[in-house]
């Protein structure tokens, strides 16, 4: 077959509409051009050379309401507990922020790290970021060297949603080049979780972190009050990286930079605000769901040393007073936002919805803890306190009840009481399993109730 | 028989039993109204009726008597068992285990692959079912394990049950092995049951990692950095089930190889491949066209093997007019409870879920009267829970079982232990199937028998009545194109995901760097100065030599080579570094020829060392000894380079590279031509690249996803059924899918019938609510083929010639080799344009193929390139014909119908694989087939058939037909001759209302006439 003839059939089965899109010869840009426009330089090193673009923010410089060193004063004073939002991993300072911008989502051997960002923050609070640029793929191997090197001065990594996407890209990077992965070594405080659980699903969406940056930016907006104007899209980004490598020009690279600047930048801000709350405690909790996710923080630590309970306790009674004080911090987050009225409204009507079940969670978080505190008593009383909050799903009141049930058959000894409980929790829609224990139960305190009464008939 | 009298006499006076009520229940196939035996008595002569004892040695034969109930009764005499000695090589530790576990010795074939494999060539072996293939592969897998503990195998089935089924086996043997010399060796299977948790495990343990196609595509390739241990280690590759990869999904398995074969080159390893086979025409050409490889073939069996009868039974005529026949399952269930009652353990293949539900109730009616008793009768099918599954596979084993009616699912190699009797409802399909099922009853010792019920669809009735093209002829070729641009385009895309590819690859038969540039112009991949390329920059001396060498690609070749191995010598990669000098050989004869022909010989005697030297390298160093079999394509390459890239040195270079292809068997023609043709490296000319250079992956998509290797295009339509709630229950490509989705279609997924509500063309979805009813349907297709380049004509055949794999038949029928013979100009292949759109539809009812209503539909033109072959009747053959216009053109129609079913039958493919069309001879006339309206026929006109690949692309089925062109149009004939219809029914030229009174006769006469033109 000649070979135009075979272009002509492969042009059908690729491009049946026969548009031709872009040339694939990549041009080449000059160097000096790449460093102007992205305001890096090439680090030489004995396997090629890699771009690096090195800023740094002064800590005077606003991110959000903070200036830049106040972010780094408070993750200085509140380092020591990085390891309870770590999920236990031994993090200690000093911190490095890492965000990965990638050719793709989908990992394997055919997607890669074009850029490696980093930051740190330098000794007068200013906040240091480097990015590592893939500007030609020969590079690679020159590139994962250096960020290799970078990874041995950190105590931590941290990152956003970096252990199931950013970590294991990077680890198939150098897996390719049959390089060691310094950063299985360091720990891994990954802060997708933690900030999830004090701020919400705010611009998570997916089951991957198909939208992480704009998470990171959903965060920053609402947490650090940090807005951004014209940013790039993270769907985007690939593309722009994609023309870049086509045409050799620079420029659409520049607002991915920034984008990842800026989303480090966040990232310390989140991270900063974390270990600074958990330091504080639920004192500086700016609302029911921050002292909640607080008091689940310290339970998941270990035993109880009176902070989860004082958490759980200020997030039940802030969800109490709840709807009016809620609505004015939520509505002061939307406030620096350009949210229409119609979108404030609609999450306004939201988050009393959402108060209702931060207080469920909260009474219950509040009664295990409690009664793992042998306060049985109070224990009982928040039970009780969370049969009376209306919405409250099905299964969490039938443990309610149950609790209530066994509190006053074995504790109290009211008999009556626990019986009232236990025909309570015996309901329809529950499970044929659960049904029968309560039966079971109903059955025993029957029992216990008829020889009670007959000695009393005797006396 | 032998071995019978060495056996106790309890189990001998079992066999005898055994004997005796088969050859009663034998005797009973046709109801009784004659003897088979002393039919077989009068007609053959010869055997007495006591049958093998009184005449050893003779088969016990009678004619064939396609019009009578039992259309034919052959016997295969038993066979001994062969044993070999364990090959000296094998380790003695191996050895031991294998005494351990009551093999002291091998089969001849056991030893013959297991020496192939030690000594680093490649096999395939074809042997009958539980002749102990297994350890034919399994043997110097756990040999090169205990040699090197890092040592990894690789194997590949076509089933995750497969996988799992082997599991079993081979971690009893790891765990002897453990128990002997203390090593522990890890067998896990790895698919898409894998739990994710166990998966990282997996990867680093696993010595031997069992695993499918589709997984390896989209799960293991794409992930490649992740199993470095594995592609470092890879010294075998097992391909089990080999010929179930034909067709599409062959064609994608040859490219998942090649990305295999690539990642592999990457990692510096360079894998054996070892291939079993059920019995197929082309075991050989099969594994070296999916892997590129030379093969061994082992193709004789010295497992042992008892007498076997092989009886086809056509079910009596109950209406003549009609030729109507008594239900193909209503008189599978006699056949089986002849041999039940008597005790004879037996399993019966129907062909759907459904007719095995149907023949489960019917013999469980019959013989479980004992409600709640032990369940001697049972189903198996897909579908069915794997612990059921296990429960009745190990009841067949013990004999509890003693019936199992199964769909196709218990054809491949599960383990179901040796069973009497094997019965089979319908036609299966193929020989090759065939032959497989009924291997699923017979013993070592003792006599057993398959007996094919034949149904009345038209493959079923040439089979049966034609018992000599089944016994005498080869089984099918298995065919696949790896190359076909669809698919290959597909794989391209994976692999440059995988590992950018070097501007001086080859990838396949067609020039890959040229799909590259237009997969650029997609802006799927980037061409961009690879590592190589930085480090010249870094080198001046070099890039200033690169002048000297001239233009054109054959340079760049030698420096992508010879560069390669720079940027690694920093790294501790020994095996690999030492591999290069020898590709650097290779490279010199790419060089510019007219100046250097001492490099040509340079290379060609590299080339040439590998294969001298394979032997007395032995498997100690299998590192080495791994290049020169990876390379021993290239100096073909290399050849073609250069000899595209012109010189005196050429035809040197062409002998060199042939003399080291033609290295361990002599019968590679297939393969050597194959290379030859190809043009991998074409020279570029003045728009080479100067440097060398890479093509990166710069998309966002996971290629593998989007390509699944079952069809070949991913574009589909998926069927939901909203019966009750809504649901997806299959899906079509999209070729097939106004024909068989159009509104009313009948769909059918394993028995259960469904009815299409609506198609819903753009979305790709077909909206279905099951329906009880007697029909299906057909779509009548209007179809306009256009011939874009005819490839060959019918001339040059008698040049052509094709090695045959016959011998293996001997085992299995004594099968004669395929005539080869001259073809008349008539018969044409090529490629060609396939336009088509479903215009209506037919409802056909069940069994009968009765035509028993019709409808119109309006759907959108679908249209393809693809393959063909096609039939031209010359002009004067259609004026010579004693009939009116109309008339001739009936016999045109129904002879298309008739061959139709030839061909599948050929090609060992399914319905949906092929299209026929009728071109009328005049231009621009749409024709159309199995129409109700008829093309227009002129008197002068020269009609053409084709019978196209419906894929695009096409995946390999026209060019063997245009060979088998001859046995085609004989084929058809006796179809339609041996046919007792009086003038056309759905079993030949179609039933009398759709093609015309004097189809059949006018059908005759025009083969009648090809055949003597031929």
């Amino acid at each position: 077959m000649d070979s135009s003839k075979l272009a002509d059939r492969l042009r059908s089965i690729l491009n049946p509409a026969g548009v031709v899109r872009r040339s694939g010869q990549a041009p080449q840009a000059s160097g000096t051009d790449l460093e102007r426009i992205l305001g890096g330089r090439w680090q030489e090193h004995a396997n090629g050379a890699c771009f690096v673009v090195e800023r740094r923010t002064g800590p005077r410089t606003l991110h959000g309401s903070a200036p830049v060193g106040e972010l780094a004063a408070r993750l200085d004073g509140a380092g020591a507990e990085a390891p309870l939002i770590a999920g236990g991993a031994p993090a200690r300072p000093p911190f490095l922020f890492f965000d990965l911008e990638t050719t793709g989502l989908s990992g394997g051997a055919g997607t890669y790290a074009f850029l490696v960002g980093f930051g740190s923050f330098d000794e007068e609070g200013g906040f240091i970021t480097r990015q590592y640029v893939l500007l030609r793929f020969a590079d690679e191997r020159a590139l994962l060297t250096t960020v290799g090197g970078e990874l041995e001065r950190a105590g931590a990594i941290v990152s956003f949603n970096g252990k199931s996407f950013d970590a294991p890209v990077l680890e198939m990077r150098y897996l390719f080049h049959r390089l060691e992965w310094a950063g299985a070594r360091l720990p891994h405080v990954d802060v997708l979780h933690p900030a999830r659980r004090f701020w919400g699903n705010v611009g998570v969406r997916g089951p991957r972190a198909e939208h992480e940056s704009c998470s990171l930016v959903a965060l920053g907006r609402q947490v650090l009050g940090a807005g951004r104007v014209s940013d790039v899209p993270g769907f985007e980004i690939p593309a722009r990286y994609f023309q870049f490598v086509r045409s050799g020009d620079a420029r659409p690279l520049v607002a991915v930079l920034e984008h990842n600047r800026l989303d480090l930048l966040t990232l310390a801000g989140v991270t900063a605000r974390l270990v600074h709350l958990v330091r504080s405690g639920p004192e500086e909790a700016r609302d029911a769901r921050e002292a909640l996710a607080l008091g689940h923080l310290y339970a998941r630590a270990g035993p109880d040393d009176g902070r989860a309970r004082a958490a759980f306790s200020r997030a039940a009674n802030a969800s109490i007073t709840g709807s009016a004080a809620s609505t004015a911090s939520s509505a002061a987050s939307i406030a620096g936002s350009a949210a229409s009225i119609a979108g404030s409204a609609a999450s306004i009507a939201g988050s009393a919805a959402s108060i209702a079940a931060i207080r469920i969670d909260a009474l219950r978080a509040l009664a295990l803890t409690l009664r793992r505190g042998r306060q049985y008593d109070e224990a009982a009383g928040c039970w009780r306190q969370l049969l009376d909050v209306c919405g409250c799903p099905r299964h969490i009141a039938r443990e309610a009840t149950e609790a209530l049930a066994i509190h006053h058959e074995h504790r109290a000894r009211d008999l009556a009481a626990a019986r009232a409980f236990a025909l309570q929790s015996l309901e329809s829609g529950a499970p044929s399993a659960w049904n029968q224990a309560v039966q079971h139960r109903l059955a025993r305190i029957e029992r216990k109730m008829a020889t009670a009464r007959r000695p009393g008939f005797l006396s | 028989m032998i071995e019978g009298r060495n056996t106790e006499a309890a189990a001998v006076a079992a066999r005898r039993g055994r004997d005796g009520a088969l050859d009663a229940a034998l005797e009973r196939l046709d109801g009784g109204r004659a003897s088979l035996r002393d039919r077989g008595l009068h007609d053959g002569g010869q055997v007495s009726s006591q049958g093998r004892e009184a005449c050893p040695g003779s088969p016990f034969e009678r004619q064939d008597t396609p019009d009578l109930h039992v259309t034919a009764v052959r016997r295969l005499p038993a066979v001994a068992a062969q044993y070999a000695p364990f090959p000296a090589a094998l380790d003695e530790r191996l050895q031991r285990a294998l005494e351990s576990r009551g093999i002291a010795r091998l089969y001849t074939h056991q030893a013959e692959s297991i020496e192939h494999a030690l000594a680093g060539r490649n096999v395939v072996v074809i042997t009958p079912t539980a002749s102990g293939k297994t350890l034919c592969y399994n043997a110097p897998v756990l040999h090169s394990i205990l040699r090197d503990p890092s040592s990894r195998a690789l194997y590949l089935f076509p089933t995750k049950a497969l996988a799992q089924d082997q599991l079993a086996e081979l971690q009893a043997m790891c765990e002897t092995l453990a128990g002997s010399c203390g090593d522990q060796i890890g067998a896990f299977t790895y698919d898409g049951d894998t739990p994710q948790d166990a998966r990282r495990t997996i990867r680093g343990r696993a010595h031997l990692v069992l695993s499918n196609p589709d997984m390896v595509h989209s799960g293991i390739l794409p992930h490649h950095p992740r199993w470095t241990k594995l592609f470092e280690n890879l010294r075998y590759v097992i391909i089990d089930e080999l010929h179930a990869y034909r067709g599409v999904f062959g064609s994608h398995l040859g490219n998942v190889l090649r990305r295999l074969r690539r990642v592999c080159r990457h990692y510096g390893s360079n894998p054996v491949f070892l291939c079993s086979s059920a019995t197929i025409a082309n075991p050989r050409e099969l594994a070296e066209r999916l892997t590129e490889q030379p093969f061994e073939l082992v193709d004789k069996s010295g497992a042992p093997r008892g007498e076997k009868f092989f009886v086809f039974v056509n079910p009596p005529v109950v209406n003549h007019q009609l030729c109507i026949r008594r239900s193909y399952l209503s008189e599978t269930r006699r056949i089986a409870a002849e041999f039940l009652k008597r005790n004879l353990q037996l399993i019966a293949f129907a062909q759907s879920r459904l007719s095995t539900e149907i023949l489960t109730t019917y013999l469980k009616d019959d013989f479980e009267d004992v409600p709640g008793g032990p369940e001697r009768i049972r189903g198996y099918r897909g579908g069915y829970l794997p612990n059921r599954r296990r429960e009745i596979e190990k009841g067949l084993r013990e004999g509890a079982v003693r019936a199992v009616v199964s769909t196709n699912a218990l054809e491949l190699g599960i383990d179901i232990g040796a069973l009497d009797v094997c019965v089979m409802a319908g036609y299966p399909g193929t020989i090759a199937s065939t032959w497989q099922r009924a291997g699923r009853a017979g013993r070592r010792a003792g006599r057993s028998a398959a007996v094919m019920v034949a149904s009345s669809a038209p493959i079923d009735q040439f089979v049966v009545r034609n018992p000599s093209y089944f016994f005498g002829a080869s089984p099918e070729r298995a065919l696949v194109d790896p190359d076909n641009l669809h698919i290959l385009v597909d794989h391209i895309k994976c692999a440059a995901f995988e590992l950018p590819f070097r501007a001086t690859e080859a990838f396949g038969k067609h020039d890959v760097q040229e799909i590259l540039s237009l997969l650029a112009e997609q802006g799927l991949v980037c061409r961009q100065p690879s590592p190589e390329a930085e480090s010249l920059r870094s080198r001046p001396r070099e890039s200033e030599d690169l002048p000297a060498h001239g233009g054109g690609a054959p340079c760049e070749i030698e420096k992508a080579e010879s560069l390669r191995s720079r940027p690694r010598e920093s790294e501790d990669l020994p095996a690999h570094d030492s591999l290069e000098p020898l590709r650097g050989a290779d490279a010199a004869s790419n060089r510019d020829g007219g100046g250097v022909p001492g490099a040509l010989e340079e290379g060609g005697a590299a080339d040439e060392h590998p294969s001298r030297e394979r032997e007395s390298l032995g498997s100690s160093a299998r590192t080495s000894e791994a290049v020169p079999a990876r390379d021993s394509l290239e100096p073909l390459r290399g050849a073609d380079a250069a000899s595209n890239g012109g010189g005196g040195g050429v035809p040197a270079a062409l002998e060199e590279g042939g003399a080291a292809d033609e290295h361990p068997s002599p019968e590679r023609e297939s393969l050597g031509s194959s290379a030859r043709t190809s043009e991998a490296v074409p020279a570029r000319g003045g728009g080479a690249p100067r440097e060398v250079e890479t093509w990166t992956w710069t998309s966002e998509s996971y290629p593998a996803d989007a390509v699944s290797l079952r069809s070949v295009s991913s574009d589909n339509f998926v069927v939901v059924d909203t019966t009750r709630e809504t649901r997806v229950i299959g899906e079509t490509d999209f070729t097939s899918g106004p024909a068989t989705l159009h509104p009313k279609a009948i769909y059918l997924v394993e028995g259960q019938l469904y009815q299409v509500e609506r198609l819903d063309f753009e979305g790709r979805k077909a909206f279905v609510r099951d329906i009880d009813c007697d029909y299906y349907t057909d779509a009548i297709t209007y179809t306009r083929v256009t011939i874009l380049d005819t490839f060959e004509t019918g001339e040059a055949e008698s040049l052509r010639s094709r090695p045959s794999d016959s011998e293996v038949l001997a085992a299995s029928g004594g099968g004669a080799p395929r005539e080869l013979e001259n073809v008349a100009p008539l018969a044409s292949h090529g490629e060609v344009h396939v336009v088509s759109r479903v215009v209506g539809f037919k409802k056909i009812k069940f069994y009968t193929n009765e035509n028993i209503g019709s409808g119109e539909l309006d759907l959108p033109e679908q249209q393809m390139h693809t393959t063909s072959y096609w039939l031209t009747i010359p002009a004067p053959i259609m004026a010579s014909l004693p009939y009116a216009l109309d008339d001739r053109r009936d016999g045109v129609v129904g002879l298309a119908f008739a061959i139709r079913q030839v061909a599948q039958l050929l090609l060992m493919c399914d319905r949906h694989d092929i299209g026929i069309s009728i071109d009328t001879g005049e231009q621009a006339e749409p024709t159309l087939r199995r129409a109700s309206k008829r093309p227009e026929l002129a008197g002068d006109t020269s009609p053409r058939l084709f019978i196209y690949d419906n894929y695009p692309g096409g995946v390999g089925f026209s060019e063997p037909l245009f060979c088998m062109h001859r046995e085609l149009l004989s084929g058809t004939r006796h179809l339609i001759a041996q046919c007792e219809c009086e003038s056309g029914c759905p079993g030949c030229v179609g039933p009398v209302g759709d093609t015309g009174p004097l189809a059949k006769a006018a059908a005759l006469r025009i083969l009648d006439l090809l055949l003597d033109e031929a």
